[in-house]
């Protein structure tokens, strides 16, 4: 064994070593963030010929059809910018932006996987400033609250591409079932509590259906304060976390818990997880928060479900900007890419006629508005007009992680362990700890 | 280093010389590879600590701000070295027992020997997200397997694993101790080291198998221990990334920071609110706690661990 | 078939206690592999239910049950169709055996060098060793990603295979502690006949410590082989991509396809496994340490 096994592994060890360093040249070689300027054979254009790395987070097999099919396109279209798309995870893909920035060598145009940081990436020199590309030109063509959200200090640092909206969806036969109108969803708050002490059903101390609860579904404790029309901020971007409205909304949640029973409450969300056994689909829920796409979802795993859709009730029954919120997607330029103009080029028509096909093909909803006369479909219509109830709210620049003491204050008040006022008076207390740490540099 | 042989002086010994050379030589890969590829970035992130580094937009000297903020006016930052802590006093301890006697076991002469140690290094194969979700899943106070069992030998109040922060850590150190029996590798090749002629002499004068495994099979496996002891206290001091993967969708560390490791604190530091700088002086002062965690190991080593063919 | 009494008489005793040990021998046998078989379970259980999920149809992914009704075998085609599966068990067989190799020299040579060589300066030299597993990667990671920028080695599998020629501080540190354990005899023996230091590394230590080579070596390509930060900060060209970034595809933002991903990863962690149970006598048979001393 021993000697021959010796004698193997070093004629192996050879070529492993030969293959590996053969593997790691050719990576260079191929290395298409070297923009070869090629001059073509041909005197016509004297146009430099660029390709453009673009990375983005879609590889499944829904996804790429769509994918290939913008990049080629484009690639015919636009001999002299050629795109070359690269996956890269979504949970990674900030990471590797932010390494890529910092030595140097960034992509051309990177998908951004969170619109309401894109802020935070031009404020931390992340992110090129698209303004000075020309991209005020072509404000117009977004919904206003998706330009808003890529602004740093008046200028933009992003092209939104996609967002969301979201609705409150109801059980049809649940209302009949319980003697309201399926027809009529709810308006205001008091609707969602009044229909629910109508809906739901319990058997003893265990609820086999429940009518709402604010904390299900896709709305959260933020979601509700800002349906309220307050915030976590005030204008100076100072938290004001613990004021009147946000503790009131916070009893809000403490009474629909109490009114279940916490036990109840926390078995009906611990049984719920994605897809087939979203509460709604389960039937276990009669009235739920869920995003626009959801409903595509919901008709795959709960296909004999008579569901109605109406716009998120608020306190007094009228619409307004952030009845409801979402977030989405944008398409930034990392500082330090070599070829600005042509990947600003590109971005455009991502966020534009691209965005158009995307929508259409993978039921997605852009932020370009035009893209309303080519989509026709009676869910598109229905989201393009919950856009003016729809706020796209940036992250705090100066309190990223606010929300994770919002959460704990969420989770204090529902368990009974603290009451709204105390829990609210220490999320603000470390919330404006966090904006001092971070405004101290 | 003085050597316990006072034959020549050590200066004009001319083999010890050559043995001196010979060392380098043999470590020269090791030396080479970190001063051109670790010591540069490690020392940077040092100088980092005394910093604002926020990767992309600013890099000033603050001095000692970091580590003041670290110890006097970050309360997560208490919170995450509890967490650690009682991750790790856990986690070392029924790793290495667990590991131990998992190999123990693998290495008697039992039927169907092979496969036994196939299952046993499974563990060390299922890893990655996959399999966290898989334990959320096996974890779920609902539907969850455990839960189910748990209830069906008449436990009415069963904990809420993830759900309860009282609950969550416990439920990793479950995870990990599951994970422990992928370890026993290293636990076998130190068991085959052991000269099978001393059992057998052990076997004739009558010993018991409990005395044996007392009396030869531990202290010759003592470096091997020892090697899996500053192992799994390094690494249970690194522990974090699968609290982000249980956690999610609430924020990392839920419940209630309870899962929030010394490593997550870091990483939301360092990649949440671009602290790269305060993120930095968090990772030297835990270099510094493992240092002497691990010092302290090596000092008391001396008493238990036993090397057949050491040269000092 | 004694003739003498006296012998028959020894006989019967000695046929008793044989009767004796091997019941209790197989008693302990017995009982090993209940317990063996109790805690195989608790084992198996996450691999059986990973299983169970990857042959569940797409709407009872989420539920409790052990068996599918129906069992779906096509999860498995369809998972592997899904993203360019063999281009990328390819990409991380090379980039593992590359790894591999590397590794079990590299560290063999430097653990010998701690182990058995007396050298000014080694312990703290071997302290610093051990330092540099201490530091959390995360807050180095930028400074490398740097590094290996400006040697223009990203993107690519360089700045993933280089390092691991220079040795490490977890197998250079087990190695090390086998290499103690061998007794000194051995060397001295070949030392007195002359031969130098790398000969008696090659042809006396090396082969005394093959279970442990052999465990290096498998470890060394499971963690090539389950890498993923790694490969995703590197890489950028989708061609060169490993089966730990294949299975991320998986995973769409709004609908993961669980049964998918669950199949697919079982066949990812299939080579390990045979791998492991193929080689198992490398990982336990020993060249039979016969002991000097007696």
């Amino acid at each position: 064994m021993g000697m021959t096994w010796r004698k193997f592994s070093a004629v192996v060890i050879a070529g492993v070593l030969a293959l590996s360093i053969a593997a790691g040249c050719t990576a260079k070689k191929d290395d298409p963030k070297t923009p070869t300027p090629t001059t073509p054979t041909t005197q016509a254009e004297p146009e430099k010929k660029v390709e453009l790395e673009f990375w983005g987070w879609w590889a499944s097999a829904t996804r790429m059809p769509t994918i290939n099919k913008i990049v080629d396109g484009w690639n015919q279209k636009n001999p002299n910018i050629q795109v070359k798309y690269t996956y890269v995870p979504f949970g990674d893909l900030l990471t590797k932006y932010l390494a890529s920035v910092a030595a140097g060598n960034p992509p051309d145009v990177v998908a951004s996987p969170e619109l309401f940081t894109v802020a935070t990436r031009a404020q931390k020199k992340q992110a090129m400033d698209l303004s000075a590309l020309g991209a005020d030109s072509i404000k117009d063509q977004f919904y206003p609250e998706f330009w808003k959200a890529v602004q740093f200090q008046g200028k933009a640092y992003g092209l939104p591409w996609t967002g969301e909206t979201k609705y409150l969806y109801y059980n049809k036969e649940h209302f009949t079932e319980a003697g309201l109108d399926p027809e009529k969803g709810p308006v205001t708050w008091d609707d969602l509590w009044n229909f629910s002490q109508k809906l739901t059903k319990k058997d003893a101390s265990k609820v086999t259906r429940a009518g709402f609860h604010p904390n299900f579904g896709n709305m959260g404790y933020r979601g509700w304060v800002w349906n309220a029309k307050s915030d976590f901020f005030d204008a100076r971007n100072w938290p004001v976390v613990n004021s009147e409205k946000n503790i009131a909304v916070m009893d809000w949640f403490k009474k629909w818990t109490d009114f279940y029973g916490y036990e109840a409450y926390a078995a009906l969300k611990g049984s719920a997880t994605g897809g087939a056994q979203h509460l709604f689909v389960q039937g276990k829920v009669s009235m739920v928060v869920e995003t626009a796409t959801w409903e595509g979802e919901l008709k795959k795993n709960g296909p004999n479900i008579k569901y109605g859709i109406v716009p998120i009730p608020t306190q007094d029954g009228k619409q307004h900007q952030t009845a409801a919120n979402s977030g989405g997607f944008a398409v930034e330029l990392p500082v330090g890419s070599k070829n600005a103009k042509q990947a600003f080029e590109f971005a455009k028509y991502w966020v534009t006629d691209a965005a158009v096909i995307w929508a259409q093909e993978q039921n997605d909803f852009p932020a370009y508005n035009k893209a309303i006369e080519k989509i026709s479909t009676p869910e598109f219509k229905r989201m393009v007009d919950n856009m003016k109830n729809t706020g796209l709210i940036p992250l705090p620049l100066f309190a990223p992680l606010y929300n994770d003491a919002l959460d704990i204050a969420v989770q204090e008040v529902i368990s009974g362990k603290k009451d709204s006022k105390t829990a609210l008076g220490t999320a603000q207390s470390s919330i404006t700890k966090m904006v001092q740490d971070n405004t101290a540099k | 280093m003085a050597s316990a042989v006072p034959v020549k002086r050590r200066s004009w010994n001319s083999s010890r010389t050559k043995e001196a050379i010979a060392g380098y030589l043999f470590i020269l890969p090791w030396l080479f590879g970190f001063l051109v590829f670790t010591a540069g970035p490690m020392l940077f992130s040092l100088y980092a600590s005394f910093t604002n580094y926020d990767v992309t937009s600013q890099f000033d000297w603050i001095g000692l701000k970091n580590y003041s903020r670290m110890f006097f006016d970050d309360p997560l930052y208490w919170t995450s070295v509890y967490n650690t802590l009682y991750f790790a006093v856990f986690a070392v301890p029924i790793g290495i027992l667990v590991g131990t006697v998992s190999a123990v076991m693998l290495n008697a002469n039992v039927p169907f020997q092979k496969m036994w140690r196939t299952i046993f290094f499974l563990p060390k194969v299922l890893t990655g997200v996959s399999v966290v979700m898989l334990w959320l899943w096996i974890f779920n106070p609902q539907d969850g397997i455990l839960n189910n069992g748990l209830r069906a030998i008449g436990i009415e109040k069963v904990p809420l694993w993830f759900g309860d922060p009282a609950w969550s850590k416990p439920a990793l150190i479950i995870m990990s101790a599951w994970s422990a029996t992928g370890g026993i590798l290293i636990y076998l090749a130190g068991l085959q080291a052991i000269p099978k002629q001393l059992y057998e002499a052990a076997e004739i004068d009558g010993a018991s198998t409990a005395r044996q495994f007392v009396k030869i099979t531990l202290p010759l496996l003592s470096s091997t221990i020892f090697f899996k002891l500053i192992t799994g206290i390094n690494s249970a001091m690194q522990y974090w990334s699968n609290a982000l993967i249980v956690s999610h969708p609430n924020p990392p560390g839920s419940p209630v920071n309870s899962t929030l490791f010394y490593g997550l604190h870091i990483y939301k530091q360092a990649f949440l609110q671009s602290k790269m700088g305060y993120a930095s002086a968090m990772a030297w002062v835990m270099f510094a706690i493992t240092l002497v965690l691990t010092g302290i190991q090596f000092y008391g080593a001396k008493r238990w661990v036993y090397y057949e063919g050491e040269r000092r | 078939m004694a003739t003498q009494v006296g012998h028959t008489h020894i006989s019967k005793e000695l046929a008793a206690s044989r009767r004796r040990n091997f019941i209790v021998r197989w008693s302990g046998k017995l009982l090993a592999m209940a317990v063996l078989a109790g805690v195989s379970v608790f084992i198996v259980f996450p691999a059986l239910w990973m299983i169970s999920t990857s042959l569940k149809p797409d709407d009872q992914v989420a539920f409790s049950n052990w068996i599918p009704r129906p069992i779906v075998w096509s999860n498995y085609a369809k998972a592997l169709k899904a993203i360019p599966f063999a281009r990328f068990t390819l990409n991380t067989a090379l980039y593992a055996l590359a790894v591999v190799v590397a590794d079990v020299i590299s560290n063999a040579l430097v653990a010998y060098g701690f182990a058995k060589l007396r050298f000014p300066g080694r312990n703290v030299l071997f302290g610093v060793l051990l330092g540099t597993m201490m530091i959390p990667g995360m807050v180095t990671m930028i400074p490398q990603y740097i590094l290996y920028a400006k040697l223009h080695w990203i993107p690519g599998y360089l700045p993933l295979v280089v390092p691991h020629f220079f040795a490490g501080a977890f197998f250079t540190f087990l190695l090390r502690q086998f290499f103690m354990g061998i007794p000194e005899e051995y060397s001295e023996a070949a030392r007195i006949d002359g031969a130098g230091e790398l000969w008696i590394w090659w042809r006396i230590i090396l082969p005394l410590a093959q279970p442990v080579l052999a465990t290096v070596a498998i470890f060394s390509f499971e963690g090539a082989w389950n890498d993923y930060l790694g490969p995703v900060l590197y890489l950028s060209n989708n061609k060169l991509y490993t089966l730990q970034i294949g299975l991320t595809m998986f995973r769409a933002t709004s609908d993961t396809q669980w049964q998918h991903l669950m199949a697919a990863s079982i066949v990812v962690m299939l080579p390990i496994i045979i791998l492991f149970s193929a080689f198992q006598k490398y990982f336990v048979e020993g060249a039979a340490v016969t002991g000097i001393k007696g």
